[in-house]
């Protein structure tokens, strides 16, 4: 991932959502879960947390502040990491900004 | 009782070959031959005499000519060329590696045309209706490594292409020549004294390569599926110390997502049939310069996770 994120990746006030109708199927194997993109066609290998994100993501919007509220023990002391999981999602096209 | 390519005449195989009405099972595939090179039809009973051969008529998934080119090159330095349903898919090779050409074709066929199958790069053998799956780039090792399996009583599934039925997650044998090639073959000769041999082609653009010929009860047993029990990462590495090391399970999934030819177009069927898969095998990885040791420890991985 490109360390520069636009600012829309970094930004608290942004809310999140996953992207509609992208047929996304999630399979825990092992440590991390694959993520299956029906409309590219990718697979990907996301950790836990990512994967409950999206879940979360789908079923309502979110900000990074909700989000946060439910991190794993390990995440939570670094307040960084729920912005860096999302702004990796939104790389992957499987997240993306709603508009105000 | 299921006549075989070894009851056939060789007169009549030999017209059936010129003829293209020589309709051999190999594995769930029925493959249509024609061919007029006189070598081919010698070779070709060495490797697969003890296939099942269908009516002229029966339907084939792969129609396969294997001739040799008009021109000069009838003449000087003789070639083979490699037909797919009436279509050239690669630019001819010598004669004497006729034989090759076909096993190499036929991958193709497979990895290219089966799409009701998952197709991995993998060599399979199976023990008690449990399979090991051993993928890996050419050179890996895991030929030699399968050769050497097969010699000590397992069953071949396939020297190069796992076929994995995605609405099952079972294997689907295709018992086929083992390839070998270059430093391998004397390994396995002297690994495997009894083991028949097809024909051995220098100067080829891999080295020196022959093939192996497949176990007569693999080729029997090739309506029997097996369930994926085992994936091994094999690396024959020179003068290495045997090392068997743990493969997360998603490292195997990612692994075998890169060796599956037809991912892409398997669509959510393949992502699922290779996350059931990650799931339910014991994943290593070997490193391996001693095959007698490495087989020896992959049997006692068998049973250490029976």
């Amino acid at each position: 991932m490109p360390e520069a994120a636009p600012p829309v990746a970094q930004s608290e006030s942004v809310t999140w959502r996953r992207v509609p109708d992208l047929g996304l199927h999630l399979r825990p194997v092992g440590a991390m879960v694959a993520v299956y993109n029906e409309e590219s066609g990718d697979t990907h290998l996301v950790s836990g947390w990512a994967a409950a994100i999206l879940e979360r993501l789908r079923v309502a919007p979110a900000r990074p502040a909700e989000l946060r509220r439910h991190a794993p023990p390990a995440a939570t002391g670094d307040a960084g990491s729920v912005t860096r999981l999302l702004r990796d999602l939104w790389y992957l096209g499987l997240i993306e900004p709603v508009d105000p | 009782m299921t006549a075989t390519l070894s009851d056939l005449p060789a007169d009549r195989l030999r017209s059936r070959l010129r003829r293209g009405a020589l309709n051999l099972g190999i594995g769930p595939f029925g493959v249509r031959l024609r061919s007029s090179i006189p070598a081919f039809g010698e070779w070709l009973p060495l490797l697969y005499g003890h296939y099942p051969v269908a009516a002229p008529e029966a339907f084939a998934d792969f129609q396969i000519r294997i001739d040799r080119p008009w021109g000069l090159r009838r003449w000087w330095r003789p070639q083979s060329r490699f037909r797919f349903d009436n279509q050239t898919p690669f630019k001819p090779l010598p004669l004497s590696q006729a034989m090759p050409f076909f096993e190499w074709g036929l991958n193709w066929c497979v990895a290219q045309h089966a799409q009701r199958y998952l197709v991995v790069h993998a060599a399979v053998v199976a023990r008690g209706g449990r399979a090991l799956l051993l993928p890996g780039e050419p050179g890996a090792g895991k030929s030699t490594l399968c050769a050497g399996l097969v010699a000590r009583g397992w069953r071949l599934l396939s020297d190069e292409l796992a076929l994995i039925r995605p609405d099952r997650g079972d294997l689907l044998p295709l018992p086929r020549p083992i390839s070998l090639k270059n430093g391998s073959i004397p390994v396995i000769r002297r690994f495997a004294p009894r083991s028949e041999f097809g024909p051995f082609c220098r100067d080829t653009a891999k080295g020196v390569i022959t093939h192996l010929r497949a176990p007569r009860i693999s080729v029997e047993q090739a309506g029997q599926p097996a369930r994926p029990a085992w994936v091994v990462f094999p690396r024959f590495q020179a003068g290495a110390e045997l090392a068997l090391t743990p493969c997360p399970a998603e490292e195997a999934f990612q692994g075998l997502i890169e060796a599956a030819f037809n991912y892409p177009v398997q669509g959510s069927a393949g992502f699922h049939a290779l996350a059931d898969l990650g799931s339910e095998v014991t994943a290593r990885h070997l490193r391996y310069s001693d095959l007698d040791a490495a087989c020896q420890r992959l049997e006692r991985l068998a049973e250490e996770t029976a």
